[in-house]
């Protein structure tokens, strides 16, 4: 009898690993499937801001001081744009700004942008100085969101 | 009687394992039969989901900076897909997860979009929640993978109004 008794428990151990190893009749059975989607990218929403308003202290020949004042412009998601270019066409001189806040700086490769201090304020400001002779002037804005840059506003009503 | 007594013993033991053994093989013989049998049956019938693009969801535009996909976009279906699947097995199906592969993007004319404007969020599959299941047989049934792209921060301004393609890979099983 103990001589047969490794058999015993050998057997035993058959049976109940085969047991163990049974659950496999579980599996699921996979399946999946592709296709090519189309998708669309946003364009900077248009009439955003409106025309801005511009007051000027100064007469010429002296220095004057053009500041522009806008609306904020809120492209996306509720999120204000990141910056703004202006834009000035006078009567007697198409010079560029020369002086003030209203020029800009190159940011993020997009030349001419104004950052405001606080993006999300209700409404944006900037100046544009100068001792040019402009005869009447106008600016335009136009919003940018990182690199991507927005239509140009309406352009203010003219002031001398 | 020594002899009978040994006799006795010897035989229930044999017959202890012997249904030990053919107790045990009933059992394999039928968890086998039942793994198998279904595992047979539908490996022979199970066919791919028919997947087709569905309507486009909000669109795309550089993600601010200093966020993330999951963060940056204020709208929940910017950077979303939309898929149509149908379940052409026997069997319901639920799906659990998407792959999304690399983008392709189209600018307007006479614009450039740079490869690598649009991303995929995740290389790695995008588990669905809740899951997705399709009955057998089902007709299209849309599958939205939310968050499934994104548009970097320094997307070039010619990226506006450009249109890209991407594919995507539902994957799951019988339900």
């Amino acid at each position: 009898m103990r001589r047969r008794l490794p058999a015993v428990l050998a057997a035993l151990v058959l049976a109940t690993g085969s047991l163990g190893a049974a659950p496999v009749a579980s599996a699921a059975w996979g399946t999946s499937g592709t296709a090519v989607l189309t998708g669309q990218a946003a364009r900077m929403p248009a009439g955003n801001p409106t025309a801005p308003t511009v007051s000027v202290v100064g007469v010429y020949p002296a220095t004057r001081t053009f500041t522009v004042t806008w609306s904020t412009a809120w492209p996306y998601g509720g999120r204000p744009a990141t910056g703004y270019v202006l834009t000035r066409s006078a009567t007697l001189s198409g010079a560029p700004m020369d002086d003030g806040t209203c020029k800009g700086a190159v940011v993020h490769g997009v030349p001419g942008v104004y950052v405001p201090a606080d993006a999300g304020a209700a409404t944006q400001s900037c100046t544009d100085t100068t001792r040019l002779n402009l005869g009447s002037v106008q600016y335009t804005v136009t919003p940018v969101w990182s690199r991507w840059v927005g239509d140009a506003s309406a352009a203010s009503t003219a002031v001398q | 009687m020594r002899t009978t007594t040994v006799l006795r013993r010897r035989v229930g033991v044999v017959a202890g394992v012997f249904v030990l053994l053919f107790g045990g093989s009933v059992a394999v013989a039928s968890w086998t039969a039942t793994g198998t049998g279904q595992g047979s049956a539908r490996a022979a019938s199970v066919s791919g989901l028919v997947v087709t693009a569905g309507s486009p969801l909000g669109a795309l535009y550089p993600l601010p900076a200093d966020t993330t996909p999951a963060t940056g976009y204020g709208s929940g279906t910017v950077g979303s897909v939309s898929t149509t699947v149908a379940n052409p097995n026997p069997f319901p199906v639920t799906i659990t997860s998407a792959t999304v592969g690399s983008v392709t993007s189209s600018p307007l004319g006479g614009r450039t979009c740079a490869a690598g404007s649009v991303l995929p969020t995740s290389s790695a599959p995008i588990a669905l929640s809740p899951p997705v299941t399709l009955a057998a047989g089902s007709a299209p049934t849309a599958v939205t993978v939310p968050g499934a792209l994104y548009m970097v921060s320094t997307a070039e301004d010619g990226c506006q109004g450009a249109s890209f393609s991407v594919p995507v890979t539902v994957t799951g099983a019988s339900a």
